[in-house]
């Protein structure tokens, strides 16, 4: 047997360290609070580009024609009457100028393209507004193409809203920017309103939205109210599951571990101002799901070491039984921190905020599996005592199994 | 259970697997993006485009035999060609029962042998149903593969979601104005439908890429538009209200219409617009003339009904106080009758003492729902219409009139519009997080577990094969978040292995054999596992149900990914290991480093 480590001796200190944490993250959402994301909080999100109206694109015939903007080609889906039915590529790879899909385009019957500015076509391609239709006819389509040279920056665009509520302004990749403002009515009022001011500030066609999301306030109302009951009910159902598998005093340990950890993580989220959506939502909810699988796994192991281990108070018992399942717990949560950090490096945006939310939430979940539901089984337990030793039989354990 | 019966059970869960993941990769990977566009369009669109082209087919049939009878038809005829050898079958048959020799059958089908099988006086236009019907199948097919496909969410595909909250109070207390409701329960229910089918009817008439339009809760209304649509006009959609009003019929420009369809197989574009705006007067509009079919949907009266009506309003739905059916106390007919307010009377009947002998259009939502003709001048305010519709049809003229007045108010709640530039970005961000997390997780397996953590790599791609045809199999929709969700059950669900693989690690060290240590292992492992991933669904499953957007899709995933994991750790991985004991006669086991045996 390998090294024994005496995980009882640390249960004090463990367990002043997440009451630390844990306060220090009250007081931060008290006095800094959280910053709700558009889902609880009512308001307006877009997402702009600062980019050059390259190229409008017009169409007569009786024909469907829809533009598909990717960023290596630009993809033209001909289809209905009047037409034979044909997918067209331009690849930028072949047309390397605004001027040369131009030309490209105007070899389709019907279709007619008008350079507004000629250029080489930048590396992420053209891109059309996202609030417009894609589908061709006589009003121009416009493309746009990302301007390089742009000099704005956040604090011109926030300078420039700052007529409108609560205006919050950040950079969002590598081009483009968040904007975010509070709306109590219309949220396409505000939207044409902001974008109109910005036109004006930036230049016309200057300004390309690529997303923008609006929240009424009964809805998140709505929603607030139900993420509350959702996470009330999970901790229910998986405390009555634990207690009829179990024992109560283990249902009870393994649900204060699994609200330990989502407390952890809102503090957590209080601490760097991360955005709280949904998402975040899901991410807690998920670690929940996943610390009781962790907690259930080392409780599942102090129960058959009661039936098999020799010892004479519950405290060796439950150390045997932290050891033994010490690899299993680290190199789950190594598998699982490997996964979700492929997340957190290759994605941007929610899911980035959802896989840090979970990196905090896993290494969380692992230290409470083994620590905080250890100290309170170990705190409730304490007098129990095993005066007859059970026999080192390991087929008891197979017996019970079969 | 034995080896052999396990491994059965496992390759017929693949086959099972397969057949489902089938029509998804065979919408996403083999059908052309000119086809999928056709198959998402509206069944109108769909019809429209399928009569051009048949139309033009047999049109072109007809020149290559006029040029060349003798030509031989390429295999893209086939289904021509069996048609014409059917009909010469059915022509042999009709000789025989009338007791003459058929004429011969020819030997080589040739184009004219092809056109010279159909016969009679409807000879084209059965020919041309034989042409339509190969292009609408071919259409509804890939229609069919994509309603059971993984469909995937805005996030990814780009596009529109809009969540709508229908005032059903202020609806009831304008109802409450004109007179009693006695059901507010009904009423509300009924406003409801009559707000969702306004909308879906007047986002349908776009032809947009298959909108969703569906009631969520009691009072809203959940609207999903994939791809790239007009803001602009959507929100207009929504904010308008359901037009009704009556407008008399031009019955020259009417006939124009349906000339000009009889020749061009065509009326509208795909924007709804005329294809050729000057076959009619400018005072006029061209609406397609609807009933409802079997199923409830707005169907084209004769499938090509087309009315022209003039823009003039004779009098605008509002002035409808209510609609009965009723029937004629001779004939027993079914009757429509309505009666107008004050005003609405007077205006009628001066409107109809002028137009007495012409066709009056009730127009709702940009279709024409009846057009009747004004025998007389209609005073007093009590309209009947009459003759010729059953009572299905009665009923829906009724409910159509009666809706005129009812107005649902309706308010965007939540409007989120996602460019497809940024959907793309986030498949190919989810695609490699996807794989670099598998291939991390994997490397770690193998590197820790050796042997063994090949068995753990096999369960896990077999996991993830799983999670994507249960997801196609229910046709859930993909998002960023459910993409994220297996990621995770990737990372999670090597636990169950790695639960087994210690366990078989300490019983080695306990000094036992292969086969043993293996059992004992796989069955001391079995509550732990069954425990600790019962308590995950749980709370997936929980989730599933009552989350919303982003949640659910992460938590069907997990709950998807938590079951498929439990298989493949508890029969995949340990049917190898037996196939290792059993058949490959191994006596060791590579499970990692530090232990011998």
């Amino acid at each position: 047997m390998k090294r024994k480590i005496n995980f009882t001796k640390y249960f004090n200190f463990a367990v002043v360290l997440s009451a630390v944490v844990i306060i220090a993250g009250i007081i931060s959402v008290c006095t800094r609070g959280i910053n709700f994301g558009l889902d609880f909080k009512p308001g307006l999100i877009e997402e702009i580009k600062i980019s050059d109206d390259v190229l409008d694109v017009t169409y007569s015939g009786s024909a469907k024609v829809t533009v598909n903007a990717s960023e290596d080609s630009l993809q033209l889906v001909i289809t209905g009457v009047g037409a034979e039915n044909r997918t067209v590529n331009i690849n930028y790879s072949e047309t390397k100028t605004v001027s040369e899909v131009a030309l490209a385009l105007a070899d389709i019957d019907g279709v007619s393209a008008t350079v507004k500015q000629d250029g080489a076509i930048p590396s992420d391609g053209l891109f059309v507004n996202s609030s417009v239709s894609t589908t061709l006819g006589e009003n121009p389509l416009s493309l746009y193409a990302v301007d390089q040279k742009s000099t704005v920056d956040a604090d011109a665009i926030r300078d420039a809203l700052k007529d409108f509520n609560d205006v919050d302004v950040k950079k969002a990749g590598t081009d483009s920017f968040q904007i975010r403002m509070g709306a109590d009515e219309s949220g396409k009022a505000v939207a044409d309103k902001a974008n109109q001011v910005l036109s004006e500030k930036f230049g016309e066609g200057k300004i390309a939205v690529v997303k923008s999301d609006f929240i009424g306030a009964q809805f998140s109302s709505s929603l607030i109210k139900s993420s509350i009951v959702l996470v009330l009910a999970t901790l229910v159902l998986i405390f009555l599951y634990c207690a009829i598998r179990f024992h109560w005093d283990f249902a009870l340990a393994s649900v204060i571990a699994v609200i330990h950890d989502a407390l952890v993580m809102i503090s957590f989220i209080s601490f760097i101002q991360m955005e709280f959506s949904t998402t975040t939502l899901a991410a807690i909810l998920t670690i929940i799901g996943y610390s009781i699988n962790a907690t259930v796994v080392i409780l599942d192991r102090v129960r058959s070491d009661i039936k098999i281990v020799e010892a004479k108070t519950f405290k060796e018992i439950l150390n045997a039984a932290l050891n033994e399942t010490l690899s299993r717990s680290v190199i789950t949560t190594v598998t699982t921190l490997l996964a979700v950090l492929a997340l957190f490096f290759f994605t941007t945006g929610t899911i980035h905020d959802f896989a840090l939310a979970l990196i905090i939430g896993l290494i969380s979940g692992c230290y409470s599996s083994i620590f905080i539901a250890g100290s309170f089984i170990l705190a409730a337990r304490r007098k129990q005592t095993f005066t007859v030793a059970s026999q080192a039989n390991p087929n008891v354990v197979q017996m019970r199994t079969e | 259970m034995n080896k052999r019966s396990r491994f059965i059970i496992i390759l017929v869960v693949l086959a099972v697997c397969f057949a489902f993941l089938w029509p998804s990769i065979s919408w996403y990977a083999r059908t052309p993006k000119d086809e999928q566009s056709l198959a998402l369009s509206s069944l109108e669109n769909i019809k429209n485009y399928t009569s051009k082209k048949a139309r033009d087919e047999v049109q072109n049939l007809i020149s290559i035999a006029a040029k060349n009878p003798d030509e031989i038809l390429d295999s893209s005829y086939d289904y021509l060609v069996k048609a014409a050898k059917k009909n010469y079958k059915n022509l042999a048959k009709a000789y025989k029962g009338m007791g003459q020799a058929a004429p011969e059958t020819p030997k080589v089908m040739t184009v004219s042998a092809v056109l010279d099988s159909f016969q009679g006086s409807t000879a084209q236009v059965d020919l041309q149903d034989v042409v339509e019907a190969k292009y609408r199948n071919e259409i509804l097919k890939a229609k069919n593969r994509y309603n059971s496909s993984v469909k995937l969410g805005l996030d990814l595909s780009g596009g529109m979601n809009i969540i709508v909250h229908a005032d059903l109070d202020k609806a009831l207390e304008e109802q409450r104005k004109n007179g009693e409701v006695t059901d507010v329960a009904q009423f509300k229910k009924d406003a409801m439908a009559q707000a969702i089918e306004t909308l879906t009817s007047s986002i349908d008439k776009f032809g947009l890429t298959s909108p969703v339009v569906r009631q969520q809760g009691d009072d809203r209304i959940y609207i999903e538009i994939p791809g790239a649509a007009d803001t602009d006009s959507v929100s207009a959609i929504i904010q308008g209200k359901g037009i009704l009003n009556f407008r008399l019929v031009d019955e020259q420009a009417t006939a124009a219409v349906m000339n000009y369809y009889r020749q061009n197989g065509v009326v509208f574009n795909s924007d709804g617009n005329l294809v050729d705006p000057t076959i009619v007067p400018d005072d006029v509009e061209v609406f397609g003339y609807y009933t409802k079919d079997a199923y409830g949907l707005d169907q084209l009266v004769n499938g090509y009904e087309y009315i022209a009506v003039k823009k003039e309003i004779a009098l605008d739905g509002n002035h409808v106080k209510s609609a009965n059916v009723t029937s004629d106390p001779t004939t027993n007919q079914p009757e429509v009758t309505f009666d107008l307010d004050l005003e609405g009377a007077d205006i009628f009947a001066k409107f109809t003492g002028e137009h007495v002998n012409e066709r009056l259009a009730i127009v709702s939502n940009g279709k024409v729902k009846s057009a009747a003709t004004i025998r007389q001048a209609i005073g007093g305010g009590q309209v009947q219409l009459s003759g010729g519709f059953s009572v299905q049809e009665a009923q829906n003229i009724q409910k159509v009139l009666q809706t005129a007045r009812l107005e649902v108010p309706l308010e965007i709640e939540s409007q989120q519009v996602i460019g497809a530039s940024l959907g793309e970005t986030a498949i190919k961000q989810g695609m490699q997080a996807l794989a670099w997390g598998l291939i991390l997780v994997f490397a770690f397996m193998i590197i820790y577990y050796k042997g063994a953590g090949i068995n753990a790599v096999v369960a896990q791609i077999l996991n993830i094969y799983i999670m994507f045809s249960v997801l196609s199999a229910f046709n859930l929709t993909l998002t960023l978040s459910s993409v994220a969700g297996m990621i995770l059950t990737v990372g999670m669900s090597v636990d169950a292995n790695v639960i087994i693989f210690e366990r078989i690690k300490e019983e080695l060290r306990d000094g036992k054999s292969r086969a043993a240590s293996i059992s004992a292992g796989f069955d001391n492992a079995f509550w732990a596992i069954m425990d600790s991933n019962i308590t995950t669904f749980i709370a997936a499953a929980f989730l599933s149900k009552l989350g919303t957007g982003s949640i659910q899709g992460f938590a069907v995933s997990l709950a998807i990914g938590v079951c498929s994991s439990v298989f493949t750790a508890l029969v995949v991985s340990r049917l190898m290991f037996d196939f290792g004991t059993d058949v490959l006669k191994k006596q060791k086991i590579s499970i990692g480093w530090g232990v011998i045996k």
